[in-house]
């Protein structure tokens, strides 16, 4: 899922069938049809070398410019092209006919293999697929050249139709495949695209030029509204616009309450390419810089150079504004091919975060490194994640400082002074969190975590899933310790989960005495006028009220109740928050 | 017994990942320009060293044993290469 609703007509997109029927050629034929498909595999070379070129010239990832390398290599590929060449002179087959055996032959080749070349077996069907468009003359739709606004609906966007894809034409897309950590579902939000994955069967239900409603935010899809579906869904457009237009003009305000405190609200990125939203919400930095999808949706790991390349990209966009970079995060509900995690029997308890880089402490030294050569612009932290003791912060330090020695030798710049922070996710931290404050520069808090952690409740299961309380008096005190901890040692504390992303949430930390919120940028305009519209005095006491709570369904009703008081006169921001609180 | 215009290798996949997409690639670069048939031989399963599918469709994982082949005047290069690539990790790890 992702944000905002898209109304337009469907445009199908690749569901052209690699399964095709018996077809053979008379003998007189057969040379040409060779050269048919000859023609087809020469076209379908010029095209992938011109969306490389393109993909280049954007300045997109290397991993894509790898799975374009890997397709060229597919059409030279004699298992492939002499394969089908064979079929068609001694069995007489038509090319298109050829290809599909060769194509099924492939899929039983790679179906026994281990998962890591297994999953290659998508290279040979994606480009098949091409090659099978051009010799039926079908015009290969490029989502780059759609000549009018389109809601795409597909079995599945390979990352080379997502590179080619433009969000002024592509109004919204629908795919019968993929998760939320997809790389369908991960460009959709980078991108601001309308989108929902994961309808089985969808392209079988939709026609082309059918209109169709896309709802990114609550994963509905409508095919062929009827006129009720369509006057809802424009009123939702319209109040989106009205909305976006009137948070974007605070985007140059300052963030500061009415008695004068300034409060940090810094973005959320999972992307380089993700610079723009930032400034497009007026946030204050990067709070954090998720570096897990790096790594993930490909075969390879990242190298330095190219994740120096991304984290300096960031940093020297946005210096001197501050941008925090958390070390990967693998494992848990993040699995990336590319690292070949294991399987574990209790992964939210396993080797993930902190504790999978050490386990792989080349992967941890070669991150280190690039974050510190990127350092050279001074506005970078660092930041480990899932820290549960000090053993483990002083063992990722000595990394770090070894590798500040390294660089030193080889004469390459970095910031010798880098600020260096810890995720406080884990109950055991916040407990010790006076003392990991004499070795830190900053805390930030993973809500999330801590939450599922304190209350030993993972969200994902439907049975339990009510139980996951972000308002429980547990959660709140433990974040309240933090807060008290990193005042007492005069450090920043931040919160960088989904609860500072939701606005109820956010006056409750505020409440409790955090300054600093990172957030999904489109979260930013609302909580900065919640910021403008209140007294930190007025909202600190009703936290000290907050904590003395038992109950926190009593902390919901409170804090709904005290609306008024607190946003005194902000009727309507008030009524936002009504609609975008997924606890009002 | 080596004759001329034939040369043999054994080698053990070191990288961790083995023998996947982007080491499968380098691999068929390092040779696909010379004039040589080259064989891998992984546990009985034979593939065409010029062949993307054919070398990813060895799954050849960290550990494994290949036995390459190649017969062609530039035969004992595209061993070399080979050998080269297989033990500098394809520069990963």
């Amino acid at each position: 899922m992702s944000s905002g609703v898209a109304i337009g007509r469907v445009r199908l997109f690749q569901v052209s069938n690699l399964d095709v029927g018996e077809s053979v050629v008379l003998e007189n034929n057969v040379d040409s049809e060779v050269e048919r498909f000859a023609d087809a595999l020469e076209q379908t070379r010029e095209q992938i070398k011109d969306l490389g070129q393109r993909v280049k010239e954007r300045g997109e990832d290397k991993s894509l410019f790898e799975v374009l390398s890997m397709h060229l290599m597919l059409l030279e590929d004699r298992m492939i092209v002499e394969r089908v060449k064979e079929l068609i002179q001694e069995n007489r087959y038509g090319a298109e006919y050829a290809l599909s055996c060769v194509v099924k032959e492939a899929e039983e080749r790679y179906a026994d293999l281990p998962d890591l070349f297994r999953e290659r077996f998508k290279d040979v069907e994606d480009i098949c697929r091409r090659v099978m468009n051009n010799l039926r003359g079908v015009h290969t739709q490029s989502l780059e050249n759609l000549d009018e606004e389109s809601v795409i609906v597909a079995r599945e966007l390979a990352p080379s139709d997502t590179a080619s894809m433009r969000a002024d034409t592509v109004l919204g897309f629908v795919t019968e495949a993929g998760g939320k950590t997809s790389h369908t579902a991960i460009l959709a939000r980078a991108r601001e695209i309308p989108a929902v994955v994961g309808v089985s069967d969808v392209s079988r239900f939709v026609q082309e030029n059918e209109l169709i409603i896309v709802d990114g935010e609550t994963g509905k899809v409508i095919i062929s509204p009827n006129q009720d579906d369509l006057r809802a869904m424009h009123a939702k457009q319209d109040k989106q616009r009205v909305r976006q237009s009137r948070l974007l003009s605070i985007r140059d305000l300052e963030s500061v309450t009415l008695d004068g405190h300034v409060i940090d609200l810094a973005a959320n990125i999972e992307f380089a390419s993700e610079v723009e939203t930032i400034e497009k919400y007026g946030a204050s930095g990067v709070g954090l810089f998720r570096t897990e999808f790096l790594f993930l949706n490909r075969v390879t790991i990242p190298t330095e150079e190219e994740q120096f390349q991304s984290y300096n990209q960031v940093a020297e966009r946005l210096a001197p504004k501050p941008v925090v970079i958390r070390t990967l995060d693998i494992g848990g509900d993040k699995f990336a091919h590319s690292l070949n995690t294991p399987h574990e029997l209790n992964p939210y308890l396993g080797c993930r975060a902190i504790r999978f880089s050490f386990e792989n402490r080349e992967i941890f030294r070669t991150q280190l490194r690039a974050i510190l050569r990127a350092s050279v612009h001074k506005n970078i932290s660092v930041m480990y994640p899932l820290i549960s003791g000090i053993g483990e912060l002083t063992l990722a330090n000595e990394v770090l400082e070894s590798l500040k020695d390294e660089l030193r030798k080889e004469g390459k710049p970095f910031n010798e002074d880098i600020p260096v922070g810890a995720m406080i996710e884990v109950p055991s931290a916040v407990l010790i969190a006076p003392d990991l404050a004499e070795i830190l520069d900053f805390f930030s808090v993973g809500t999330n975590d801590l939450i599922q952690y304190t209350l030993a409740v993972d969200r994902g299961n439907q049975k339990i899933a009510r139980l996951y309380e972000p308002l429980h008096p547990a959660v709140l005190r433990m974040i309240a310790m933090v807060a008290d901890a990193g005042r007492h040692a005069a450090i920043p504390v931040e919160v960088c989960g989904e609860m500072a992303s939701d606005p109820l949430c956010a006056l409750v930390l505020l409440a409790l005495g955090v300054e600093r919120l990172s957030m999904a940028p489109y979260a930013i305009p609302t909580v900065k006028e919640i910021v403008r519209s209140i007294k930190l005095v007025t909202l600190r006491e009703f936290g000290v009220k907050v904590l003395e709570q038992h109950r926190g369904a009593h902390i919901k009703t409170m804090l709904v109740d005290a609306l008024p008081e607190l946003l005194e006169g902000r009727g309507d921001l008030i009524q936002q928050i009504h609609e975008s609180s997924l606890l009002a | 017994m080596s004759k001329p215009g034939f040369s043999e290798g054994r080698f053990i996949i070191q990288n961790e990942l083995g023998l996947h997409a982007r080491p499968a690639m380098l691999l068929v670069q390092s040779i696909n320009r010379l004039q040589c048939n080259v064989l891998i031989e992984k546990e009985g399963l034979v593939a065409d060293a010029k062949s993307i599918m054919g070398v990813l469709t060895l799954a050849a994982e960290q550990g494994s044993e290949l036995i390459v082949r190649a017969d062609g005047p530039d035969a004992e290069q595209a061993v070399e290469a080979i050998g080269k690539l297989i033990s500098e990790k394809f520069g990963e790890d």
